[in-house]
């Protein structure tokens, strides 16, 4: 039994490791554009800085906001956005459409698998320019983050939390696609509300306190706002618990919620064909 | 029916596939109501299809398009659950999906491809070799027999938007047998490819099969591939079979005609073909004549002494009138 699970995570490594050099190969081929899509990704968090940062000049720190809390959020926010990255829903509708999702059904190994390691492929290979310009960023506007090395190890667990967790998050709209191709359209509409009132324009402690509540209680804060407040230090430790656990409670929940789509929409798909 | 007495690959019983399809009238009116009320109606693809094909044999599945080839197929291939009915495949039902039936298997299906398009070939097969787990070795060996079979040679490194449409699909065939399946669909595998890469493809499809034994269930509109390949074929239309066995009884006693397919350098009348076969189509100096076979000689002889022939080519009655005549004979299955 050991040795059939073995098996398995030798087959499962191989294959990650073809698919993440197929993934490379394809955006070299795009270098260019890979490059813009990356400083695109950029824009939102520098435009809110410089918005945010000019508000605060003028009225003084908001709910414990200050200018540096401000620069530093949204510093620490081009690096979630990177790492929290989904576009699934996206490409699993293109799968469909063209039937190519047929030809990843006949082979023995799940087509997600081609998802997950097209999307970490992406990230790590973007970390070539985006830690040189991280960098210069942290240079330029003198942030003021906790380094030390149990808050920064804090922080890469939130962040890998949350990259699960949106991950997941963009895995359950993509399977809407078995239904209607235009499932990334729902995406879109839930990716905006959740982008207003989890983090992305604005830390959660600046919008109404209604929507604040709102926002704990919905997946996206933990895929943007929490991340970057613990890594801006701008939480309690039983904050950071209690979020950390929210967060794998999200994950878990968005996993079974996927599987199951998963499972009902390849249903209706090998019902009515590709 | 072929390979009785070997072990058999593929049992088919009575396997059925019904659609439910939303339908609605044309017009902008047709459009908001069906937005409150969907109306469906049941296509039935397949109806009750039963075969068995025997280890190594390679079948041909042909009928006119919408008879439920392909809708077979895919189910036999696991993409499909089917209404009612039964199948085996190596011993798997296919649609259970298990990795064992999909490592034995493999599906191709003309223009729905799997190579990468910005990358090179070689990088899809050697995703393939990680994804079934074929030893280096293995994969070197399999990967230069194929290409010197199929001529690929300078190929695997290009990107395959570059390549042509028949290099693309020795590249999909490659890529979908690396793994070296012991059963092999194939669903139009020579669909828009001229005559050489027909022929090219053709032989890769049976020295694969005489080297490994594999057993194919192939679809194609043309008569060439049903006629080099294979010794026995099914005809599917309207989701039944319609006949089941040799292809020499099938095209011996249902189409015993060649098509004469003629260029003239002058318009010629209907009175100067007289006895000459059946005229099928005659504008503006082309010309096609429906002749029976053992006239083709004489025929031909005729229509190059007493007509101004500027082209002449004789070819087998096209697969949809051979099935046509199936059903119009009724011959017994």
């Amino acid at each position: 039994m050991i040795a059939g699970a073995l098996r398995a995570v030798a087959g499962l490594w191989r294959g990650y490791k073809a698919l993440l050099h197929l993934t490379w190969s394809e955006m070299l081929q795009y270098r260019a554009a890979v490059f813009i899509w990356t400083l695109w990704s950029l824009a939102g968090p520098i435009i809110h800085l410089s918005v945010w940062s000019s508000i605060v000049a003028a009225e003084g720190a908001l709910a414990g906001y200050d200018r540096g809390a401000i620069v530093a959020y949204f510093v620490v926010q081009s690096v979630v956005y990177h790492f929290t990255g989904a576009w699934q829903v996206w490409d699993f509708s293109y799968l469909i459409r063209t039937g190519r999702l047929s030809a990843r059904l006949v082979k023995p190994f799940d087509p997600s698998h081609h998802l997950v390691a097209s999307n970490v492929a992406f990230k790590l290979m973007n970390l070539v320019w985006l830690i040189p310009i991280w960098t210069g960023m942290y240079l330029y506007f003198r942030p003021e983050l906790p380094l030390g090395v149990g808050s920064v190890l804090t922080f890469l667990l939130a962040l890998l939390l949350a990259s699960v967790l949106l991950f997941l998050w963009n895995q359950c709209f993509a399977m809407i696609a078995f239904w209607t191709v235009r499932a990334s359209a729902f995406y879109e509409f839930a990716d905006a509300l959740g982008y207003m009132v989890g983090g992305g324009i604005a830390p959660v402690a600046l919008i109404p306190p209604a929507l604040q509540s709102i926002s704990r209680a919905l997946p996206y804060y933990y895929g943007v706002g929490f991340p970057i407040e613990v890594g801006i230090g701008a939480l309690d430790g039983a904050a950071v618990r209690a979020g950390l656990w929210a967060s794998a409670l999200w994950i878990a929940a968005l996993f079974v919620i996927y599987r199951l789509l998963w499972r009902w929409g390849l249903k209706r798909f090998s019902a009515v064909g590709a | 029916m072929a390979g009785m007495s070997r072990e058999i690959d593929i049992r088919v019983r009575e396997l059925t596939k019904h659609y439910k399809v939303p339908v609605r009238e044309g017009g902008f009116r047709a459009s908001v109501a069906s937005l409150f009320r969907r109306k469906y109606r049941i296509v039935e693809a397949v109806k009750g299809v039963s075969f068995d094909i025997a280890r190594g044999e390679i079948v041909g599945f042909l009928g006119p398009n919408g008879a439920g080839k392909t809708t077979t197929l895919k189910m036999l291939s696991g993409l499909l659950h089917p209404t009612s009915g039964e199948a085996q495949v190596l011993g798997h039902v296919p649609w259970k999906r298990e990795a064992g039936f999909l490592r034995r298997m493999t599906l191709v299906m003309g223009q729905k491809n799997q190579l990468v398009w910005d990358v090179p070939a070689m990088d899809t097969f050697l995703v393939n070799q990680a994804i079934y787990g074929i030893p280096e070795r293995e994969f070197r060996e399999t990967l230069a027999e194929f290409t010197e079979l199929l001529g690929l040679e300078g190929l695997l490194q290009k990107p395959v938007r570059n390549l042509s449409l028949g290099e693309r699909m020795k590249c999909e065939l490659v890529a979908a047998l690396l793994h070296k399946p012991r059963i092999l669909f194939l669903d139009e595998p020579t669909l828009g490819l001229d005559v050489t890469m027909q022929n090219r493809i053709r032989e890769f499809i049976r020295v694969y099969n005489q080297r490994y034994g594999a057993t194919v269930l192939l679809t194609s509109h043309y008569m060439a591939d049903i006629a080099a390949l294979c010794r026995r074929v099914i005809i599917i239309h309207h989701g039944r079979v319609m006949f089941d066995g040799e292809l020499s009884r099938l095209v011996g006693s249902i189409a015993p005609f060649k098509v004469l397919h003629v260029a003239l350098d002058r318009a010629v009348s209907p009175e100067d073909l007289d006895g000459m076969g059946e005229v099928l189509a005659l504008d503006e100096g082309k010309l096609a004549l429906k002749v029976p076979k053992d006239r083709t000689p004489e025929v031909t002889s005729r229509l190059l002494a007493e007509l101004p022939v500027l082209d002449l080519s004789v070819e087998d009655p096209p697969i949809e009138d051979v099935i046509e005549q199936v059903f119009e004979q009724g011959v017994e299955v």
